[in-house]
């Protein structure tokens, strides 16, 4: 693809979320001067960039949408949540012209028409100049830091983009970059909130300060935050703030990288990594001519594994990403859904800040919408019904990504009818997947499970949205793939909880080695509670099975030679890799191929 | 790890990057300790804002030449930000 089109289709796709989400916090809070001030803004850059292309209509519709969000910038005309709703209907359809563009590299053919109607609703009303009202902050931050040093030559304000940490910048570092700085403010542009509920990676500072340095010198080093820096220089007259568009970044500090490149890096760094154990075993066998050569190959072995740890971690760090732009077109999506059943509802996110494998974040992306959709459908009920409950009618979903420890949990939460564990053992019946009796015996938080079995589906009537063949077992069996596992919590007409556990990087298996006769098995440490050696006669028979007694609890004993014979073990291992009890195959530094036991499998 | 609770002060050690302002705010929310730069490198805005949120005390000189002698002053000042 179009290299310049890919790069805007990443930005674009960026600048449309985060205009939606200004736009919903816009519709419930309509004061947000910063709220108002990055939408237009977002709109306007992406009005800039959809006319490189042969978008046509979307920059009309843009425009209108550009004019109206203007307009009350400029305290002409309130919006009005009419107003808001036309700005988010021409932001959900730039969104589908962008997939367009994507898979066919052009608009439909109905877009003019779209656009048309976007311009109608929207109002078109007319293009106005937007006067920034003039500003004396220069002259109350003399003010403040007791009239100005005498070599004070520029004054600067600075207000970071509420989202820049997301995009990598340390407003800090920029600011630590500014010559002869001779005084720093620091403030809050929205009143902090209670600490328990600051977004850590929202950033809600502005800086204003003094240099002495040369205008010029100061512009350098703040060109690459332009367009969020004021810069007026002290007795002469105001300049306005240089937006030096065509300068260019030579000393940018990230850049995008094509994900396969961190793909194809991270498989070398496995090769590596076999490689390092080959030489283990060629240290190893020089050990039985040559002492003193073994002793050398031993310690560049130690050496090579260092520098390869090191390099599996940076390259671990690289693909490390904020989980939010994988979630950025599920907003969209959410409203179509409630829109298309009829449910008054809103979604709040939270924590998209949190870093995650690029990998899972990628994949994360199909089952997160499965569960959004399933709870718009199946959860939140028709605001009748919730109100007849005693609920507020809007319903409520929750989507909130979070760092516990080594791993991440990302959660959907809705406040809607819950899951009924006695339907549940009723279905479960009724399809045949349990016996009247076994269902009984369930608990109700089994009961509540049972939604991942495979085949189960709950919805009395199968519908458009969520009736798709995609069951709850799609989605355990795609984050059981990640590595994650999913836990269910829910409350009879309180709602749902699906929260997503996933690790923090992609998976690489700690394994014991174990040998059965002349082959050897790996078994993941996770799955291992403890070795133990135990005498062969402290095995005894217990009923059809055997038992050991360890610190007095008996535990049944299973030969593991018993549990591969009775499923052929011994085979190839590339045409293993998908038997049951397999979890995967590892070359090992011989040459040989090493199968990883999945236990639980091979237990149950 | 940059970001550490001991002996009833939050210790900042070294580079802070972005990553651990998590870390920060939930000692903070937890413990409403004291916080100490003896050893503090750069730290990201990400940082400074919980700080101005949190207020806490601070404690200890940083290391880094731009943070002890602009940051520093910043969290040093009198009134709680609004």
């Amino acid at each position: 693809m179009d290299e310049l089109l890919a790069q805007f289709l990443v930005e674009a796709r960026e600048l449309i979320a985060a205009a939606g989400e200004d736009l919903a916090q816009l519709d419930r809070a309509p004061g947000d001067a910063a709220r108002l001030d990055r939408a237009f803004r977002a709109i306007h850059t992406l009005k800039g960039s959809v006319a490189i292309f042969d978008m046509a209509p979307a920059g009309a519709a843009l425009h209108a949408a550009e004019d109206l969000l203007g307009a009350a910038r400029g305290g002409r005309r309130p919006l009005d949540g009419t107003a808001i709703a036309a700005i988010l209907d021409c932001v959900d359809q730039l969104d589908r012209w962008v997939d367009c563009m994507a898979r066919d590299g052009r608009l439909p053919p109905q877009a003019a028409a779209d656009a048309e109607r976007l311009v109608a609703l929207i109002g078109g009303s007319k293009a106005a100049a937007v006067a920034d009202p003039s500003s004396d902050w220069a002259a109350r931050l003399l003010a403040q830091v007791g009239g100005a040093p005498a070599s004070a030559r520029v004054a600067l304000r600075y207000r970071p983009d509420p989202d820049c940490f997301f995009r990598g910048d340390d407003p800090l570092a920029v600011l630590a970059a500014v010559p002869g700085l001779i005084s720093l403010t620091a403030a809050p542009v929205e009143p902090w909130p209670p600490l328990a509920e600051l977004q850590p990676f929202l950033c809600n500072l502005r800086f204003e300060g003094l240099s002495d340095a040369p205008a010029d010198a100061v512009r350098a080093a703040l060109r690459f935050v332009a367009d969020q820096v004021e810069i007026e220089e002290l007795g002469g007259a105001p300049a306005a703030a240089p937006v030096d568009a065509g300068a260019v970044p030579e000393a940018s500090r990230s850049f995008r990288v094509d994900v396969a490149l961190l793909d194809a890096l991270a498989n070398d760094v496995g090769e590596l990594i076999v490689v390092g154990n080959a030489l283990a075993h060629v240290a190893a066998e020089a050990d039985t001519l040559d002492r003193a050569l073994a002793a050398r190959l031993a310690a560049v072995r130690t050496t090579l594994d260092a520098s390869v740890a090191r390099l599996r971690a940076s390259v671990g760090a690289a693909r490390m990403t904020p989980i939010g732009p994988s979630l950025r077109r599920l907003p969209r999506l959410v409203r179509e859904a409630a829109s298309a059943l009829g449910r008054d509802l809103e979604l709040t996110m939270s924590g998209e800040g949190t870093e995650i494998d690029k990998g899972i974040a990628d994949a994360l992306f199909e089952p997160l919408l499965h569960l959004l959709r399933n709870a718009v459908d199946h959860g939140i009920e028709p605001a009748a019904v919730r109100l007849a409950a005693g609920k507020p009618a809007r319903g409520s979903l929750r989507l909130a990504a979070r760092r516990a420890g080594d791993s991440v949990v990302v959660e959907v939460a809705d406040d809607g009818a819950g899951i009924d564990p006695a339907a549940l053992r009723r279905a479960a019946v009724a399809r045949g997947l349990l016996d009247a009796e076994a269902a009984a015996r369930l608990d109700d938080q089994a009961a509540v499970e049972l939604i991942c079995a495979p085949g189960f589906s709950t919805a009395s009537a199968v519908s458009e949205i969520s009736g798709r063949g995609v069951g709850m077992d799609a989605v355990r069996a795609a984050i059981e793939r990640l590595g994650g596992r999913v836990e269910i919590a829910s409350s009879v007409g309180e709602g749902t909880i699906i929260r997503l556990r996933l690790p923090l990087t992609a998976v690489t298996t700690r394994v014991l080695t174990v040998q059965v006769g002349d082959d050897r098995y790996a078994v993941a440490v996770e799955s291992i509670v403890e070795t133990a050696s135990v005498a062969s006669e402290r095995i005894v028979n217990v009923g059809t099975g055997q038992a050991v007694v360890l610190r007095d609890r008996t535990l049944p004993y299973l030969s593991l030679a018993e549990l591969l014979g009775k499923r052929g073990g011994g085979a190839a291992a590339g045409l293993l890799a998908a038997a049951p009890g397999i979890a995967g195959t590892s070359l090992l530094g011989d040459g040989s191929v090493l199968v990883a036991l999945d236990i639980d499998e091979l237990v149950g | 790890m940059s970001v550490d609770f001991a002996a009833g002060a939050i210790r900042l050690v070294g580079d802070c990057p972005v990553e651990d302002a998590e870390t920060l705010l939930l000692l903070l929310v937890e413990h409403r300790a004291p916080v100490d730069l003896s050893d503090c490198g750069h730290i990201h805005a990400a940082l400074l804002q919980i700080l101005l949120a949190a207020r806490p005390p601070v404690q200890g000189t940083p290391v880094d030449c731009f943070v002890r002698e602009q940051v520093l002053p910043l969290l040093k000042h009198g009134e709680p930000a609004r």
